[in-house]
């Protein structure tokens, strides 16, 4: 299976201390096992690596972040180009979404796959739009 | 231009992303070569091999012992209010 991840899952997947880590870390094996295929728009790689560095204030590790998450190579990274762009502000212009909430639940639907996050808005604003699901079922999924 | 047209050039260069995401990808994990063989934090070649699970583990470890911890959902939306 093919999902976009929102930055909110993988900064959770990632922090013991954050709130919903208990639900996102199941997710950690099923990337690195391959079993489901992650595609973000770069915007999350910053908003990740960024909110664990502020969290944690250790530059080293968050890099040991970075360095991971373009290496799994069940995730790749799309490029925000003028066009994607361009569609996210179509999508904002519908949907009242936040600009960067644009960008990420543009990738989903220009790909046509699932989008994983826990943002309550996304979840009542674009449910139309592109699937949105929990990372629960995500996780339920054989 | 038809919208079918549009369409299709649409998902082609989708496609395209994809495949040059998954390029930069190899390229970066050439280029951090020798970071990955010093540390016990970050993935190696093979990166389905059950081991990088273990040092996905030990990072997420280490990231609990700094961390001050709060509500990803929350950060990010601050984030993107600006």
């Amino acid at each position: 299976m093919r999902v976009v991840l929102d930055s909110n899952i993988l900064v959770s997947m990632f922090d013991p201390k954050d709130r919903h880590h208990p639900v996102c870390e199941p997710l950690l094996e099923k990337i690195v096992l391959r079993e489901i295929e992650v595609v973000c728009p770069v915007l999350v790689l910053a908003e990740t690596v960024c909110a664990i560095q502020r969290r944690t204030g250790d530059s080293e590790f968050s890099t040991f972040i970075l360095q991971n998450l373009t290496q799994l190579r069940a995730i790749s990274w799309n490029d925000c180009t003028v066009a994607s762009v361009r569609a996210a502000c179509r999508l904002g212009i519908e949907t009242g979404l936040k600009g960067a909430d644009s960008i990420v639940v543009e990738t989903a639907q220009s790909l046509k796959i699932p989008l994983v996050t826990q943002d309550l808005e996304i979840h009542s604003k674009c449910s139309d739009p592109v699937e949105v699901i929990e990372p629960s079922e995500l996780v339920d999924q054989r | 231009m038809t919208t079918k047209e549009k369409e299709r050039l649409r998902e082609e260069i989708a496609r395209l992303e994809i495949q040059l995401g998954e390029k930069r990808t190899r390229l970066s994990s050439m280029d951090n070569a020798e970071v990955r063989a010093s540390s016990p934090y970050v993935i190696v070649e093979g990166d389905s091999d059950p081991a990088n699970l273990s040092r996905l583990r030990s990072l997420i470890a280490e990231i609990g012992k700094r961390s001050r911890g709060g509500d990803s959902v929350q950060d990010i939306q601050e984030m993107r209010k600006g």
